[in-house]
């Protein structure tokens, strides 16, 4: 069932992609799309609202054409979260952000790197660090950083499915492998 | 046979007859006689009664006839009748010697078994001591085999129970080591130290472009702080 619903979660995205493609925009539909599913995370009222089969489809317009002009000036994007409304597909819109974005992402030649450290990292460092994966991947590198004191001390960097992992819980864990052994 | 039968039988009816005639006719005399002397007045002495010699001369024909015809008719059955009983008992007296021979043979035997008794004691003695040799052989060779099969079982038990016990120090012993290990890199950790994992990690991971394999390697403090790679990008 999941993957029947990112099936039809990169239809649409891709839908819309080749669109912001076409028109030079992929980024900023991008962006708006990544504002709205925000919204739609943070929003429990908008979600109970849009997903209650109580209220009429046309009530749920109303309340969207009223919300999305101030989230999403580009009228493709609302025009898209309507027509998602109709399809009574809204429920996925955030698996369509993401299936949006790994594509924007591959089409701009950029990945994202989830970056876990024990400390937070000041500035310098994230970039240092960003500027070693961009070294490693040959791609432009997003960081999304994060902060486990589990780790002890250094950093596991995860882009794609690779994994670097630099933690001193890691090595522990080796060394406990190797005693054993 | 049936046809003598049947005129015996027939001649046989005739002397009825005729015997009955004769004795019909004997009463009605003395009836006759009986009446005449009532007749003359009861005063005088009755007289003795007279043989009549031709009657009774009749009765012994009769009674020769019969006993002729008797032995005519009979003679021949009575003979068979003889000769067979006779077969008979000729027939009963050989079982008797038959059985009577069978028995003595028997008796025989069993006097010669009872000559042999005390070495047929003997023997029996003897097997059933031969029997409980072998029994006992046995039984002594199943529980010494019994008895290995319990120590090798009990042996393999000791010794997966000692392996057991090793790796189960082992992995405490590790578990120690680590877990001290953590506690004192925790404590000791600095911000420099923060610092050069960084650096570390960022030049293993920048620097050839290759970082190390995942698990051990020969050179431990420099594959302790570089960083372990999965998967590709």
């Amino acid at each position: 069932m999941a993957a029947l619903g990112g099936s039809v979660s990169r239809r649409y995205a891709r839908a819309l992609f080749e669109l912001g493609v076409a028109r030079g925009t992929f980024e900023q539909l991008g962006q708006e799309l990544a504002d709205l599913t925000a919204l739609w995370g943070t929003s429990t009222d908008l979600r109970r609202a849009l997903e209650n089969p109580v209220f009429a489809r046309s009530e749920k317009r109303a309340v969207l054409e009223q919300l999305l002009p101030k989230v999403t000036p580009s009228p493709d994007v609302r025009k898209f979260v309507l027509l998602l409304l109709d399809r009574r597909r809204i429920s996925i819109l955030p698996s369509i952000a993401r299936a949006y974005r790994e594509m924007a992402d591959a089409h701009a030649g950029r990945v994202r790197a989830q970056v876990i450290s024990a400390q937070p990292l000041s500035p310098a460092e994230t970039d240092r660090v960003r500027r070693s994966l961009e070294q490693r991947t040959g791609k432009k590198v997003i960081l999304d950083l994060s902060v486990d004191p589990s780790l002890i001390g250094g950093l596991v960097a995860r882009v794609g499915d690779l994994v670097l992992d630099g933690s001193v819980r890691t090595q522990l864990a080796t060394l406990r492998q190797r005693l054993l052994n | 046979v049936i046809r003598r039968l049947a005129a015996a039988g027939l001649l046989a009816a005739l002397l009825a007859l005729g015997g009955a005639g004769a004795a019909s006719a004997a009463p009605e005399d003395q009836r006759q006689e009986t009446a005449e002397h009532g007749q003359a007045g009861g005063g005088e002495p009755e007289q003795a009664p007279k043989i009549d010699a031709g009657k009774l001369a009749m009765q012994f024909l009769n009674f020769a006839i019969l006993v002729g015809v008797l032995v005519f008719f009979g003679r021949k059955p009575l003979r068979q009748a003889l000769q067979a009983r006779h077969e008979q008992l000729k027939a009963d007296l050989a079982a008797a010697a038959e059985a009577r021979t069978a028995a003595a043979a028997r008796l025989d035997k069993q006097n010669a078994r009872l000559a042999s008794l005390e070495q047929e004691i003997a023997d029996i003695r003897a097997g059933i001591k031969e029997e409980a040799e072998a029994e006992k052989a046995r039984m002594i060779a199943a529980a010494e085999d019994r008895a290995r099969r319990i120590q090798e079982e009990t042996a393999f038990v000791l010794d997966q129970q000692v392996k057991e016990a090793q790796a189960q120090l082992k992995r405490e012993v590790a578990e120690m080591a680590v877990r001290i290990g953590e506690e004192i890199v925790k404590r000791s950790l600095t911000g420099a130290d923060q610092q050069r994992m960084l650096d570390s990690f960022v030049n293993e991971v920048a620097g050839d472009g290759a970082p190390g394999p995942v698990g051990p390697s020969t050179d431990g403090a420099a594959a302790a702080r570089r960083p372990q790679t999965r998967g590709t990008v």
